[in-house]
């Protein structure tokens, strides 16, 4: 047995921070959860890693996906950070796109993330092809660049017209300031966003300027905690797209983070659709506040080229694309009554704290989790979260006092009425989801995880017309298995000027071996960026064969369009902008199919030993049953409740389920 | 009952919304695609929306809504009835539809020979309209008009047709593509929706419709029934609204003062864009109210001209006129309301810029200027922003500079150009374009100036200057509708407006002005002429006791109206 035998993933959430260890051993996985600590991030992590019971001496790798730099953004607090730009632009981030909030109504003002006085121009100019018609004034950016400092910016970001075209200015801008931006926290939007169009260069140099001090001190302080720990194992984190890198990167692009924690869960979908052989997959990730869906053909998870990480703030950073709804166990449910119908339910949610009024912490206004605890949908026992049980009593009182007098119903048909609405709002969601890029709900599975999917997953299938649900036996730390999973990648987007007629296999290759500076090793995971006309909406073209000829990647495209749009667009009209690459340097670091095996098998040898005092039967009756007591393979009908670590699945009247060998519930909607 | 409601209401928000979104990034033309000029909405079977996307155009809804409702008259009257798979379109401003760009195509849901509800999608194509800022008259020779027409069956439009319009359309190709995605996107909708019927029954759906409808007059006279005398004023030039509930029936007027100036609103379109604001006022105290509709049949709106003349709606001028009457109605909301409603935003500044390389290639480019967003009691507007009616999605400036021999000299906020006001309006943005080579005509629509509400000031207006080395500085101040030849060299200097302030400038925060300054939002001369804040003698530090005297003295002896009167005096 080697001395460093466990290998952790970690995935910090709004209200847990799951723990999945690896056991080098026989492979089993365990899940252990912890209060997230939202004050200091690191420290939960630590209490996590303390719970797990894993010697530090014995860890061989930690994997981690985290929230940090997007909990930043939204509360805003990165570094107070500078921008220089053209002489004439320095306006930029605060004109966008000219775009409002919402289509009616009154619009807050906008503030960027850096404020018009820390925002300084510098004379230079390029032209359209990035010939240089204004020299750069070096004495103005060292004046500018001292202004700020005396300002008390701590990181810069340098963002100049054209400089897609021709990096050179912004580069000698960055000589120029090495000795007066001693901490090195600068950045140019030529690197961080080699592409056209000046306001995503630089909204995504200033995020990543104002990110870079942040995660530097936050990696700083987990290394420093785990070493008091006492252990020595390497750390990765999650990238947004879904491969994992080293602490070192981080601290050199921490916009690779932005979406680390939702990633995490596509992976795991990823490797499972892979495992369980299914072609296309949609992931539905429920937890306490959104509803996040991700789709996963042939085993990779789609990609996205730019994210929207809230409004007037579009960075280009390579990302698992993941849509999310505010819909979750969590989201308030409350009556509108001076219209008909005005029952809403989100987006906004109790949270952690005081949570869903079952929780028995102080909330009095009735949610999704109360309306699925009232019918009996749902497992109160959270002993195994080391939780008080939930309680029935408020959540029947929030529904008699919010819901029963606009719906003239008793709490438990009122409760009907709001799961109704919350899953036909998912319903709408998926499917809007599915027919974006063509898929249609009958040929398509469902993997469902986080604390809430499991319970909501079959119901919302069934009338989707989805045939087969499947939830993780682990559905309730599927994101922190999903960082295990990540196997250490590069990740790459670089510019292409092509059609999808003109791209040949030749160019694709080169624009490969730059995208990854000749390495070849490994395993490539490619997507071609459309455009298509005056349309800023970008489709993205999977790549599985560098060698495809154009007509073959032009019928797949179709394909694509004519399902998803109902067009059959002229290849010469389909520009080609960008290539999205991510060469994977190894495999994932644990075997899922041994692991998942191994870990059920001794839990049910486990459950056979010690059956255990759980109580048999739900709310109304519904069979109550740890899905660690199911025989594999063994074919069962609805309705159940299937108990599972850290969560509960309930499977509807007269649906088809089963597990199978790696403990997953297989449901068969009847669709 | 409520369990069905509910439950249709959530499925058809989903699926209006997947109408839309599909639409919009299906379509390869800046109009649908850039500016979201589409909208995708669910409707009874008299024509009055259901429900609507919630991202869908507010304008183009609810005239769909008219378009919808004049056809399902002339079938009546003409004895004929709908067939299940029926698919009509128009564009036709004679039949209520928007304007010559903005082509209507709807589908029945037919139970029982009867048509229980419809399936709209509407979508701007600026081929069908050849929507351009040039004379109204040529445009109108121009564009292709298409009355309510059945054009198809099983939700296919008969190919003969498509190629009779394609051969009309400025690029055929575009148009083709787009108008087969706004095709596809109105059959998704329109498959949930007779699935929807098929297990509710039309009974039930038509119970929905009739109770959203019930509930959206509810609405709308609980709101009406909190302003004194249940009947209010605006009056945004040259529109006035007079909005009255009286009994059951909530009726709104509205007049146009100057008869000349409202050449590209027929009544449906002002029909339309006043339902429009009363849903921005029902949404800002009912939210679930953004997507729901009823309000056709809620409200009698009068639009008092003649509407046996309806002028043809044509290009992106037909949204000034609409966004002058919603403000109107709005506007009428600001003494007895104030929380439900805003001050007027600033249009954007329109370019349709057509020129010659020195090569001899063409290039044509359409060019927007955003102005600021109007304030409310809430907090200051939305600097470079677009309203409601006229969604934008702008150029970079290096997409601009890369497709035609233009160099963007600067791109910047105007300062002072926010309408001052306890809560001051967005600001507008000022752009310098400098024409590189060849020569090019320009049309350019400069809008109006906001107006303030509650005492806030106007924002300051839009200006063109153009500068030629032949014939010097040349300045036009909005509103307007100019003409420009340019060669290379010649600059062209545009300004938006800035929003409409909220409230008596006096009553700004001192740190608010303070911000401002710093960010060099205002200048000193409007820190002290608009707000009142003094400096010291000689020197750029405040004078606290002064400032607070003067401050004090103004909001002691001037009423809104005083400021009203007096802004032009300061102008």
């Amino acid at each position: 047995m080697s001395q460093a035998r466990f290998r952790i993933g970690i995935d910090v959430g709004g209200t847990f921070t799951d723990i999945v260890l690896c056991d080098g051993a026989d492979g089993t996985l365990a899940l252990h959860k912890v209060p997230t600590t939202p004050h200091d991030i690191a420290l939960g992590l630590l209490a996590a890693l303390r719970k797990s019971g894993a010697p530090a001496a014995e860890i061989a790798e930690i994997a981690h996906g985290t929230t940090v730099a997007t909990n930043a953004v939204l509360e805003r607090k990165g570094a107070r950070t500078g921008l220089l730009t053209t002489a004439g632009f320095r306006d930029v981030l605060e004109l966008r796109d000219g775009r409002r909030r919402t289509l009616l109504g009154r619009q807050a003002a906008f503030e960027p993330l850096v404020p018009r006085q820390w925002r300084c121009e510098v004379p230079e100019r390029l032209d359209a092809s990035g010939a240089v018609l204004q020299p750069l004034r070096e004495e103005e950016v060292k004046a500018a660049a001292k202004a700020l400092r005396q300002q008390g910016a701590e990181a810069l970001a340098i963002a100049f017209l054209h400089a897609d075209r021709n990096g050179l200015h912004e580069r000698r801008a960055r000589e120029i300031l090495n000795g007066l931006w001693p901490n090195g926290h600068l950045v140019l939007g030529s690197e961080a966003c080699p592409f056209p169009d000046e306001r995503l260069r630089a909204a995504t140099a200033v995020l990543a300027a104002y990110l870079t001090p942040l995660m530097a001190q936050y990696v700083e302080s987990l290394e420093r905690g785990l070493r008091e720990t006492g252990t020595a194992a390497p750390f990765r984190f999650i990238e947004s797209a879904g491969g994992s890198c080293s602490p070192d990167e981080i601290r050199r692009h921490p916009l690779r983070t932005i979406l680390s924690g939702p990633a995490g869960g596509a992976t795991a979908g990823g490797s499972l659709a892979d495992l369980l052989g299914l072609d296309a997959v949609a992931t539905a990730d429920m937890g306490g506040t959104s509803f996040d869906v991700a789709i996963i053909q042939d085993g990779q998870p789609e990609l996205a080229g730019d994210r929207t990480l809230e409004f007037g703030m579009t960075v280009a950073v390579p990302s698992v694309a993941i849509h999310s709804a505010g819909i979750g166990g969590g989201s308030l449910v409350w009556m509108d009554e001076t219209i008909p119908g005005g029952l809403q339910v989100g987006p906004q949610s109790a949270g952690g704290t005081p949570g869903p009024a079952c929780f028995g912490k102080g909330g009095r206004k009735p949610t999704v989790t109360d309306a699925n605890l009232l019918l009996g949908r749902l497992v109160g026992d959270r002993t195994d979260l080391g939780l008080p049980p939930l309680d029935p009593g408020p959540a029947h009182q929030a529904m008699l006092a919010e819901v029963c007098p606009g719906l003239g119903l008793d709490p438990v048909a009122a409760a009907r009425v709001v799961l109704d609405v919350a899953e036909a709002r998912m319903v709408g969601f998926l499917r809007t989801q599915l027919a974006a890029r063509g898929k249609i709900p009958g040929s398509t599975a469902l993997i469902a995880f986080g604390g809430a999917g499991p319970v909501q997953a079959a119901s919302v299938a069934r009338r989707l017309g989805v045939p087969r649900v499947i939830i993780p036996y682990l559905a309730a730390g599927f994101s922190a298995l999903g960082a295990l999973l990540s196997p250490p990648a590069r990740t790459a987007m670089i510019p292409v000027e092509a059609t999808l007629r003109t791209l040949t296999p030749e160019r694709l290759r080169e624009l490969i071996a730059t995208a990854f500076s000749g390495r070849t090793r490994g395993t490539h995971r490619l997507a071609l960026i459309l455009r298509r006309g005056e349309n800023p909406h970008e489709d993205m073209l999977p790549v599985r064969d560098p060698g495809e000829l154009a007509d073959a990647r032009i019928r797949r495209y179709h394909a694509f369009t004519e399902s998803a749009y109902g067009i059959r667009p002229a290849p010469e009209t389909v520009r080609v902008t960008r290539l999205l690459a991510i060469l994977e340097e190894g495999s994932s670091p644990i075997g899922l199919s041994q692991s998942l095996e191994a870990t059920f098998a001794r839990e049910q040898v486990r459950y056979a030993a010690a059956p255990g005092e759980m109580k048999t039967s739900g709310v109304n009756g519904t069979p109550q049953l740890p899905a660690e007591s199911l025989k594999i393979g063994a074919k069962a009908r609805g309705p159940a409740l299937i108990v599972l670590p850290g969560a509960s699945a309930f499977v509807p009247e007269g649906m088809a389920y089963h597990v199978d060998r790696w403990g997953n519930l297989i449901l068969e909607t009847g669709n | 009952m409520p369990g069905i409601l509910l439950d249709v209401r959530a499925q058809l928000e989903e699926a209006a919304y997947e109408m839309d979104a599909t639409l919009r990034q299906a379509a390869s033309s800046a109009a649908i695609g850039r500016h979201g000029g589409s909208a995708a909405g669910f409707y009874a079977g008299a024509g009055s929306l259901i429900l609507g996307g919630r991202e869908s155009h507010p304008l183009l809804l609810e005239a769909a809504a008219e378009a919808l409702a004049f056809l399902v008259h002339q079938q009546a009257a003409s004895g004929r009835g709908f067939a299940a798979g029926d698919l009509y379109w128009t564009n036709d401003p004679g039949c209520n539809a928007a304007g010559l760009e903005d082509l209507v195509l709807a589908s029945p849901v037919v139970r029982d020979g009867r048509a229980v509800c419809f399936v709209a999608v509407a979508a701007t194509h600026t081929a069908l309209g050849r929507a351009s800022l040039a004379p109204v008259e040529r445009l109108r020779r121009e564009g292709l008009i298409l009355p309510w027409t059945r054009v198809g069956r099983d939700g296919a439009v008969q190919p003969e047709i498509l190629d009779l319009l394609a051969a009309n359309a400025e690029a055929p190709a575009e148009f083709l593509e787009d108008l087969r995605a706004q095709i596809h996107s109105l059959r998704l909708g329109h498959a949930v929706m007779e699935a929807l019927v098929d297990r509710q029954g039309p009974e039930a759906l038509a119970l929905v419709c009739e109770t959203l409808g019930a509930g959206s007059r509810r609405a709308l006279q609980g709101i009406l029934g909190k302003l004194e005398k249940g009947c209010a004023e605006g009056r945004v030039a040259p529109f006035t609204g007079r909005i009255k509930a009286e009994g059951d029936e909530v009726s709104v007027v509205v007049t146009a003062e100057e008869p000349a100036s409202r050449p590209h609103l027929t009544p449906a379109l002002a029909r339309a864009s006043v339902r429009a604001a009363l849903r921005e006022v029902l949404t800002a105290e009912i939210p679930a109210m953004s997507v729901l509709g009823g309000l056709l049949d809620a409200v009698r709106v009068e639009a008092a001209w003649d509407p046996l003349a309806p002028d043809v709606p044509i290009g992106a001028a037909r949204f000034a006129g609409t966004q002058a009457v919603a403000e109107a109605v709005l506007a009428a909301f600001a003494e007895g309301l104030a929380h439900l409603t805003r001050a007027p935003d600033a249009s954007p500044v329109l370019l349709d810029l057509r020129g010659e390389r020195a090569d001899g290639t063409r290039y044509r480019m359409r060019l927007e200027v955003c102005g600021g967003l109007g304030a409310s009691v809430f907090g200051d507007g939305m600097t470079h922003a677009s309203p409601a009616f006229q969604p934008q999605r702008l150029r970079s400036v290096e997409a601009i500079e890369r497709a035609a021999p233009l160099r963007v000299q600067r791109f910047e906020l105007r300062p002072d150009s926010a309408g001052p006001g306890q809560y001051r309006g967005g600001l507008g943005a000022a752009v310098m374009l400098e024409l590189l080579e060849g020569r090019a005509t320009v049309d350019v629509l400069l809008p109006g100036r906001p107006m303030g509400l509650r005492g806030g000031m106007r924002g300051d207006g839009a200006r063109l200057v153009l500068v030629t080395p032949e014939e010097g500085v040349r300045e036009q101040v909005g509103p307007a509708q100019v003409s420009l030849d340019l060669r290379a060299g010649h600059r062209l200097h545009v300004e938006s407006p800035g929003g409409g302030g909220w409230g008596l400038p006096f009553q700004r925060s001192i740190m608010r002005i303070e911000e401002d300054l710093a960010r060099g939002i205002i200048t000193r001369d409007q820190s002290r002429n608009r707000y009142g804040v003094i400096l010291k003698p000689g020197s750029l530090e405040k004078d606290d006791h002064l400032t607070y005297r003067v401050r004090h003295y103004l909001l002691s002896t001037l009423a809104a109206e005083d400021i009203i009167a007096g802004e032009e005096l300061l102008d």
